[in-house]
């Protein structure tokens, strides 16, 4: 499309790989970029030696899996935001908000105590996040009038998602106090400090299966921002198109969930900072939306693990950026919520 | 071609909005809806674009049942222009007028270099060059139904449904958009709208239907349908009718309410 802003797509792709190698330098143990050059290369090129150095261990096992989970997450939960707030036509949702995200942690938590294999909670994650959206919709579309619809659906959200929280917390009063219950509060809190390798193996399949519905229907997104009864007379299956958008969302958030626990307002701060670059078309806010969302969740996942001696939880960090930013979007929304 | 309904009633859940609905339209001519708010013209325009299914009754395209064909089947017969809205993305003038591609296109496919020069094309046609690359929603009231119209032409429809083309649009837009309709019918498209002003019937319409409490009270040529009996029961004013002739010639009727409109003090 000549109207496609490539310069800008490109330039945030540029961004996210320089911000991801940036990151590799930084940690408690320290790198110098020469040190981290030669580990990435000797690593990548299959070591001759046998015992693999320090750097090494510190780079593949800890830092690589780490930077590419925060990246997936990130990418992830703003693409999510995006998609939703198209398809409910409200600047103001986004997974956390509508509930999904409580609904996957209840998920995760019944399948950390009730002791399934990782697979298991993530389907059990994407279960409950999209039963926890399904009621947030049911219930604001039974209350919604006109005028009020977007506050109305955040508010169901806000009910729904305190619902599926308290469900959290009675399974954290019957789980196992000695092995179950720190891994539910653990998880919890949002951090990817016990991020491994065989996290970003089950991340990725989600993921992919995730965002490749929402890229090929990318441009009907579009017609059904405009309501649905156009999108309808224009030839959209409105429902059907619905169906496939917040299940294929709700996936990637469920997966998310599941790896780095609740990390919120991500997907509603990165979609907007993503349209007031590229405009509001989903041909290019959806790979920008994950450029985006990659690299803000990298930079804070940086602060998280080096601004102090204790690793801050990386959902403190979003939450103390995101909420205010939502109080400023209901400050402007009733002008109109493009910019 | 010719859209007809047949005794069709329609509304929501099991609360009937109009009732035994007998209406057509065919290509090349334009058909005015006329009523009170609240006559059911809305509701029955929804069930004719399968936003709502039909209680009872008939819809049919040159005798095809309609009721079951499927999205892009619909929407590549019958076009549609909503009431002016509030648009809430800024999406540029073009790609407004490109979402009419939707019903042509794939269902995993985003519009290709021909669907933007035939959006490209329609864009120029209508006059509108100069405002392809604003934003949708930073343009007129004016110009957005223009663009909405535009839509409705890449869209390929033959038949097209427009609800109050006029309304929240000033006098001068009001009368282009009214003959641009004119020059659908014209080039052959089938155009059914509702309209609040009868003198908008009488001045683009072919045939008129009146429609009171849910139901039609009558179809035919708008001089024969449009009477001051007529107007008195479906708004409640006592109207005349007046012959003229304007500037370029042509006759015309137009509604004058006879209510006294000096103040006594």
């Amino acid at each position: 499309m000549k109207s496609h802003p490539w310069g800008v797509t490109t330039l945030l792709a540029a961004v996210l790989v320089a911000t991801a190698f940036l990151s590799l330098l930084l940690g408690r143990y320290p790198m110098s970029l020469s040190e981290v050059l030669g580990a990435l290369s000797s690593g990548f090129t299959g070591s001759e030696r046998d015992a693999h150095s320090a750097a090494e261990t510190v780079l593949f096992n800890v830092r690589l899996p780490r930077i590419i989970v925060a990246t997936f997450v990130g990418a992830a939960l703003a693409a999510s935001g995006a998609a939703y707030q198209g398809i409910f036509k409200n600047p103001m949702v986004s997974p956390d908000l509508l509930g999904a995200s409580a609904g996957a942690s209840f998920g995760v938590a019944l399948g950390i105590m009730l002791g399934f294999p990782m697979i298991g909670i993530q389907l059990a994650a994407f279960a409950t996040g999209l039963l926890a959206v399904g009621i947030t919709v049911a219930i604001s579309a039974r209350l919604a009038r006109d005028q009020d619809s977007i506050l109305v659906m955040v508010l169901s959200g806000i009910v729904v998602g305190s619902i599926f929280m308290s469900f959290v917390t009675l399974i954290k009063s019957v789980a196992d106090p000695y092995s179950k219950l720190p891994a539910i509060t653990f998880w919890l809190m949002g951090s990817l400090s016990g991020v491994t390798s065989a996290d970003v193996g089950l991340l990725v399949l989600p993921m992919v299966i995730g965002i490749v519905p929402l890229f090929l229907l990318r441009w009907r997104m579009n017609v059904l921002s405009l309501g649905d009864e156009e999108a309808l007379a224009l030839g959209i299956n409105t429902t059907r198109l619905r169906l496939i958008v917040v299940a294929s969302s709700t996936l990637m958030i469920a997966a998310s969930v599941s790896v780095s626990g609740v990390v919120g307002w991500v997907g509603l701060v990165i979609p907007h900072f993503a349209r007031l670059l590229v405009g509001p078309d989903y041909r290019a806010l959806l790979p920008a939306s994950l450029l985006i969302g990659g690299t803000y969740l990298l930079l804070v996942d940086d602060v998280a693990r080096s601004a102090t001696a204790t690793e801050i939880p990386l959902g403190v960090l979003t939450s103390l950026i995101g909420a205010p930013f939502f109080v400023y979007l209901l400050a402007r929304v009733k002008r109109g919520w493009w910019a | 071609m010719k859209l007809q309904c047949h005794n069709l009633t329609c509304g929501y859940g099991t609360r009937a909005v109009t009732h035994d609905a007998t209406l057509e339209v065919s290509t090349g001519e334009v058909v005015c809806l006329l009523g009170p708010n609240g006559s059911g013209k809305t509701t029955l325009f929804k069930t004719l674009l399968g936003f709502l299914r039909p209680m009872s009754g008939t819809i049919t395209i040159d005798g095809a049942d309609i009721t079951r064909w499927t999205r892009p089947q619909l929407a590549r017969e019958i076009a549609y222009v909503p009431q002016m809205h509030t648009p809430s993305f800024p999406f540029r003038v073009l790609d407004v007028v490109m979402m009419g591609r939707s019903a042509h296109l794939g269902p995993f496919t985003s519009p290709t270099r021909h669907d933007e020069e035939i959006s490209d094309a329609a864009v120029r046609d209508a006059g509108m060059a100069h405002l392809r690359e604003k934003p949708y929603t930073e343009i007129s009231g004016g110009e957005r139904q223009m663009v909405l119209i535009t839509r409705a032409m890449v869209q390929e429809a033959r038949l097209l449904i427009m609800d109050e083309p006029t309304a929240n649009l000033d006098y001068g837009n009001q009368m282009r958009v009214l003959s641009h309709i004119r020059q659908l019918a014209q080039r052959g498209m089938g155009v059914l709208m509702t309209t609040h002003f009868p003198n908008h019937a009488f001045m683009c319409a072919d045939r008129c239907a009146l429609m009171h409490q849910g139901r039609i009270e009558a179809t035919g040529r708008p001089e024969d349908v449009i009477t001051e009996d007529s107007l008195q029961q479906l708004y409640g004013v006592p109207t005349s009718i007046h012959h003229l002739r304007n500037d370029t010639g042509s006759e015309m009727r137009v509604c004058v309410p006879s209510m006294d409109w000096k103040i006594t003090p």
